[in-house]
């Protein structure tokens, strides 16, 4: 049972608002009546104006039209003077008969009365209400006329502001005293009915709120003899009938209930152990789909990391396979380039001294040439032991390297073998520097280039292309890239492809499917694989059989600016003016190419077997300059041979000469104060401007 | 005796008087048209008393003229035309003159009114004397207008004179009446002739004729303290402004002009003790005719005091009469010739003979004091 319980105060609302409409009502009605009754009482004021007006006029027109006649103007302003002092009277204005002003008073002046109002003047005066923006007012106008004798107009205007502003004040008066009567019986109203009706219904509304909130047998106390009254004793008497029923209901309800509790404490046991048995079962099923997916992954993680393991091993044994190659090539390389020292120099000295056309020449220059070749095949075994990387020199891969190549003799000598080849560049023109040895990385290329031409004899495109590229995740393809900046030579052909199972061998020194003595040394792409770990970059190659291969070289980039490339040497720019040349090496042939070739630069040549030989002559001797071998057996090397003449001559200048690639021990020589380092066999030029160089560098 | 009592016993004889003398006047000349001379006077309004005795001057003249025969045989009548105190009613009455044809106009008395008249009649070619208009714009008009008074700037300097030289007074003030041409002129020339002895003019005031109460209008006065206080306004007027002028503490000494007439002592009584005025005639000045005047006068209307527009309308009538007689015709223009040459006539307030202007030349004057309760003649002034 529920009763719709609105908000309390809705009955006092009510009765307010009917109160309140019925004052308001009355208040209206009043006004209504009220403002046609001032209406009334404006308008016969209003006419009380006129006849005031009127009789004003009057009593004074034949004193003014005497005035006027006779010209005494100052007593017409006399006489509208006096009529000024009669109460209201705002404004007056008399004109002449031709309708021009004579005299005024008051604030309304007109200079002159139309001729139309003249001539309804003549009919007789005239009343007009003038509602002006501040004033209110009547004007009464008339003609001024004594004994038939027109003497002009008179115009007198009654100012009705007062009278208007006292029937406002009036209405609000009235208004006021109505309102506030109003306000006071409806303020009694309110309170007779909230005491009489309202407060005893409330109490009513209580005392059904407490049986409804269970109090049943509440009584009220209402010693009224009305409805009300009468409502409150059915009331009282409902609420005791309620009372007991409720209890009686209560008692079997009770009764009830107790049989229901058991039944439904036994279901509920039941029902539980349902849904225990479903969980059970549930989480066992989850429990072993679980472990069945933790397999499943560990088998297949095991075989990923199998996989990366054994490709790493691969990638291992390769470098440690080239590395091993590397080692045996450069300990070979080593020894031959001390036995090629002899006959690389010596052809260019005897040269020199052969007139031009003694028929020995040929055959000497023949012996050059070889000697060279070997020295180049010595270099690919040096670059192979990662020790042949001598002058590092900022570089721009597009304009040092490879357009310089498509520009030499080589290529020509390349494109007349493959005349079916085309070339295509994409070169990045914003290509980054780095820092390389352009005559390692011009071999690299040229090698490429030239394997790319030999894999489609037929003739095809070779596509070289050159691009920045930053390398933010490492790149797993046939080296792992790490992460960085780098520029990419790209070089693909689009021949017969690599096999797989040679992918993974084509780096090592002398395999090759080539037909061997057209391309040289075997060495080709040992060489492109050691210049890139020289550089610290990596090689990606990608081939596929009868579709074409793809090489991509990775140089890490250099924020350096390119070098000035080197003026071209002249030989009386280098000559020695007499210095003392100290030449300490253990090799005699060595000795001897560097006694003859500094000589002939015009120096006075020492030479030395070993570093404890030089040392002692330093003791009581003096040199300009040492040339200064790096690995001198069984005595010091160079390092040790240098720091110990320091020790006697601090600051003694000295170029280094070594077979081997400039490593540590030449770097920590070279910090101790020693000049630069050239590398065996040296040419004539070069020795010439190491030396020369080092003189004239000013001790910093 | 006062002349608002005339009033009341004076109408009837009056009319009496005139009965006789239309009665006598048509023994005299039967068979031919009587000659009519229009008296344009106020006879109601508040010029009434001056206007009243003015007529009362001009029937005594008509009356002896038709009993000496009438003017070249035919009766004279007098046309009575009340002007109303008003200029408007005047110049109505200077109309119904004109229609009637009369051979003159004596009037009007005021120059207002006077002023209101004397262009109709001028154009109309009508000869008029006014007996008592003195401002001297009315004789201007033309050569048909006449004054048988003498004017306001010889008044105005007269007094003038006589408060200055005579009285040894240096400072004065003017209370003017703005309605009336008279009072204004008088003060003009009055102030004028003051300044010029060298007397100062303190305050002038001003005011509008029939009011009642003064005292926005003496209030400057009292604190001011003049010597003399000039009032050159009709007698009632001036006589109220007097009486309340005293009550307020004012202890100077007033004078007047002509206007205020003997009547001023109705209006102020005895507050009037030592004023002075200036007068057209008195019983005590030495013209001669005189003593005829008074005696008909006071036959005709009983003892008592003569205004002095009385004798001046009576000298007035004669004027006409004489001109006439000298003309020997009644055209306009002859009889305006012969006034205009009028040789030397001597009247009751005067000898008469005219300027250009239409203006008596050595007409006289008399002033008047106030002393113990009367009027007392103080002082005759000749030109």
């Amino acid at each position: 049972m529920r009763f719709p319980i609105k908000k309390p105060r809705s009955l006092s609302f009510r009765i307010n608002t009917a109160i309140w409409t019925v004052c308001a009502a009355m208040l209206l009605v009043f006004s209504l009546f009220f403002y046609a009754f001032e209406n009334h009482q404006r308008q016969s004021q209003i006419e009380q104006a006129k006849v005031l007006l009127s009789s004003v006029y009057l009593q004074k027109h034949e004193e003014l039209a005497n005035e006027i006649f006779a010209g005494h103007r100052e007593a017409v302003t006399y006489i509208l003077n006096e009529i000024m002092s009669v109460k209201g009277i705002g404004s007056i204005n008399v004109f002449d008969t031709k309708g021009n002003l004579l005299n005024s008073t008051g604030v309304l002046r007109y200079p002159f009365i139309a001729k139309d109002k003249r001539r309804e003047l003549k009919d007789g005066p005239q009343y007009e209400e003038i509602r002006g923006e501040e004033h209110p007012y009547i004007a009464f106008s008339t003609n001024i006329e004594v004994i038939g004798e027109h003497m002009g107009y008179f115009v007198a205007y009654f100012d009705l502001s007062d009278l208007y502003r006292a029937s406002q004040m009036r209405m609000l008066l009235i208004m006021a005293v109505f309102g506030s009567m109003l306000v006071v019986l409806s303020i009694v109203l309110h309170y007779l009915l909230i005491r009489l009706v309202v407060q005893p219904v409330w109490r009513l509304r209580d005392a059904m709120g407490d049986v409804m909130k269970g109090h049943l047998g509440a009584q009220m106390e209402l010693p009224l003899k009305d409805e009300i009254g009468e409502v409150a004793d059915a009331f009282n008497t409902m609420s005791l009938q309620l009372q007991e029923q409720h209890r009686r209901l209560t008692r079997s309800v009770e009764a009830r209930n107790s049989y229901a509790a058991q039944l439904e404490e036994t279901n509920r046991k039941l029902a539980q152990l349902n849904a225990d048995l479903e969980t059970i079962v549930a989480d066992r099923t989850r429990e072993l789909r679980a472990s069945y997916d933790t397999l499943q992954t560990e088998i297949q993680e095991r075989r990923r990391t199998d996989q990366e393991k054994r490709a790493l091993e691969e990638r291992l044994v390769r470098s440690q396979k080239m590395e091993a190659l590397g080692i045996l090539a450069g300990g070979v390389a080593h020894d031959l380039n001390n036995v090629l020292s002899g006959i690389v120099s010596y052809p260019e000295l005897i040269l020199m001294d052969l007139s031009p056309d003694d028929p020995l020449r040929s055959m000497i220059s023949t012996i050059q040439r070889s000697g060279q070749k070997a020295a180049a095949i010595v270099q690919d075994l040096l670059t192979l032991a990662r020790r042949g990387v001598t002058s590092m020199g900022v570089l721009n891969l597009n304009r040092d390297i490879i357009d310089e190549y498509l520009n030499s003799p080589e290529f020509q000598k390349l494109t007349s073998y493959h005349p079916g080849i085309v070339i295509e560049t994409y070169l990045d023109r914003d290509l980054m520097n780095i820092r390389g040895s352009d005559v390692h990385l011009r071999k690299a290329v040229m090698n490429l280039i030239s394997n790319a031409a030999e894999a489609q004899p037929e003739g095809g495109r070779i596509v070289i292309s050159t691009t920045n590229r930053y390398v933010d995740l490492p790149v797993s393809g046939y080296e792992h890239v790490h992460e960085g900046d780098y520029i990419v030579l790209c070089v693909e052909d689009f021949g017969s492809g690599i096999a797989s199972e040679d992918l993974n061998r084509i780096f090592e020194p002398f395999y090759t499917k080539k037909v061997m003595g057209r391309s040289g040394t075997g060495l080709g792409m040992s060489v492109i694989w050691g210049t890139v770990q020289d550089h610290n970059g990596y090689i990606n190659v990608e081939s596929r059989e009868g579709q074409g291969t793809k090489f991509e070289l990775y140089f890490p980039v250099t924020r350096e600016k390119a070098d000035v490339s080197p003026a071209t040497f002249s030989l009386e720019k280098y000559s020695g003016q007499g210095e003392t040349v100290l030449v300490i090496d253990d090799v005699e042939e060595q000795r001897e190419i560097a006694f003859t070739m500094l000589t002939r630069l015009g120096y006075t040549v020492v030479v030395m077997s070993s570093g404890e030989a030089a040392l002692e002559y330093l003791q009581d001797h003096t040199a300009d300059i040492l040339v200064l071998d790096m690995i001198m057996s069984p005595g010091m090397d160079g390092l040790e041979t240098y720091t110990r003449i320091i020790a006697i001559h601090p600051g003694q200048k000295a170029v280094i000469a070594s077979g081997f690639a400039e490593n540590e021990r030449v770097k920590e020589t070279q910090r101790l104060g020693a000049g630069a380092y050239i590398r065996k066999p040296y040419t004539l030029e070069k020795i010439a401007m190491a030396i020369r160089t080092e003189i004239e560098r000013v001790k910093s | 005796m006062a002349m608002g009592n005339i009033k009341g016993y004076c109408r009837p004889i009056l009319m009496l008087c005139l009965a006789c003398l239309f009665r006598i006047g048509a023994a005299a000349a039967e068979t031919t048209q009587p000659v009519e001379l229009a008296a344009i006077l106020p006879q109601s309004g508040k010029a009434e008393a001056y206007g009243r005795a003015a007529l009362q001057g001009a029937q005594i003249a008509v009356g002896e003229i038709n009993r000496e025969g009438g003017l070249l045989n035919h009766k004279l009548t007098l046309v009575v035309l009340d002007s109303q105190s008003s200029p408007i009613y005047a110049k109505q009455m200077a109309e119904k003159a004109i229609q009637r044809n009369v051979v003159g106009v004596m009037g009007d008395l005021w120059s207002t009114h006077s002023l209101a008249i004397a262009p109709l009649l001028q154009q109309a070619g009508i000869p008029m004397i006014t007996p008592g208009s003195t401002a001297p714009e009315v004789t201007r008009i033309g050569d048909y207008i006449f004054r048988s008074c003498y004017t306001d700037d010889f008044q105005g300097k007269l007094m003038a004179d006589f408060a200055f030289r005579d009285s040894g007074f240096r400072t004065a003030v003017v209370l003017t009446n703005i309605s009336e041409t008279y009072s204004q002129i008088l003060a003009a020339y009055f102030t004028e002739a003051f300044i010029r002895q060298g007397g100062r003019v303190i305050h002038t005031g001003s005011y509008k004729g029939s009011a009642v109460d003064f005292s926005d209008l003496l209030t400057p006065v009292v604190q001011l303290v003049p010597e003399v206080v000039f009032v050159p306004g009709y007698s009632r007027d001036s006589g109220l402004i007097i009486k309340q002028a005293r009550s307020m503490g004012i202890h100077a000494v007033f004078m007047g002009g002509d206007a205020w007439e003997t009547a001023v002592y109705d209006y102020a009584g005895t507050a009037l003790e030592n004023s002075y005025f200036s007068t057209h005639w008195h019983p005590d000045m030495p013209y001669q005719p005189s003593k005829a005047f008074i005696h008909a006068y006071q036959k005709a209307f009983g003892p008592g005091e003569i205004s002095s527009f009385a004798p001046l309308s009576y000298d007035a009538v004669r004027l006409f009469a004489d001109a006439i007689k000298r003309s020997n015709s009644l055209d306009h223009a002859k009889i305006r010739k012969a006034l205009a040459e009028t040789p030397g006539y001597t009247g009751v307030t005067g000898l008469f003979r005219f300027d250009a202007n239409g203006d008596p030349i050595q007409k006289g004057a008399g002033i008047l004091r106030f002393h113990d309760g009367r009027w007392q003649f103080f002082k005759a002034y000749e030109p």
